[in-house]
């Protein structure tokens, strides 16, 4: 499978007895495609594709796991519309 | 080799989409999408002929995510502000899994 680099999120911040299984459900849904521990309490993660990065970000990044732990979601995706968004008229 | 139209995806949380609009990208149609749930793939597609539209495939993650698209569509159509998608669903080719 080809590595971009708009497929990466870095996630840090989880208990540090966690492996790359733990870091991998961390990310649930989101379909993990690759971890890389880079430290005690951080990682390099490939997700499927940018859109999961985005997501993931938007959904996880602060999210409170216990009193002792907040999740840090990092990337480099940002969403770039060809054209503005209009707000969704129906919901 | 996920990341292409002919290849497989969750079973029922798949769309096509005709007549989008010409100026947009992936971008522009994943968020469409992603206010009704999560996304697990998108993609804008090669143009028809007269170069007024574009086709698109969108995956949901879940079935559940893919029912609250269904859910908002009325015949088969999803009517925003500056645009109205002709949306059905994707099938897989049978046999091949």
């Amino acid at each position: 499978r080809s590595a971009d680099l708009d497929n990466i999120v870095k996630v840090s911040g989880y208990p540090e007895m966690l492996n790359a299984f733990g870091v991998a459900q961390l990310l649930a849904p989101y379909r993990v495609n690759g971890v890389t521990l880079v430290g005690s309490q951080s990682a390099v993660v490939t997700l499927e594709n940018k859109f999961h990065v985005y997501q993931a970000v938007q959904e996880l990044d602060g999210k409170t796991i216990d009193r002792n732990h907040k999740l840090e979601v990092t990337s480099d995706v940002i969403s770039v519309p060809a054209v503005p968004i209009q707000s969704p008229k129906f919901k | 080799m996920a990341s292409s139209s002919t290849a497989f995806f969750l079973k029922d949380a798949g769309f096509h989409i005709r007549n989008v609009p010409k100026e947009w990208n992936d971008w522009n149609l994943f968020h469409v999408f992603q206010s009704f749930g999560r996304v697990g793939y998108c993609r804008v597609a090669g143009q028809p002929n007269d170069n007024q539209v574009q086709l698109g495939f969108v995956n949901m993650l879940s079935m559940a995510d893919a029912e609250e698209v269904r859910k908002n569509l009325t015949d088969g159509i999803l009517i925003g502000e500056n645009y109205t998608l002709k949306v059905s669903d994707h099938k897989n080719i049978g046999g091949a899994l």
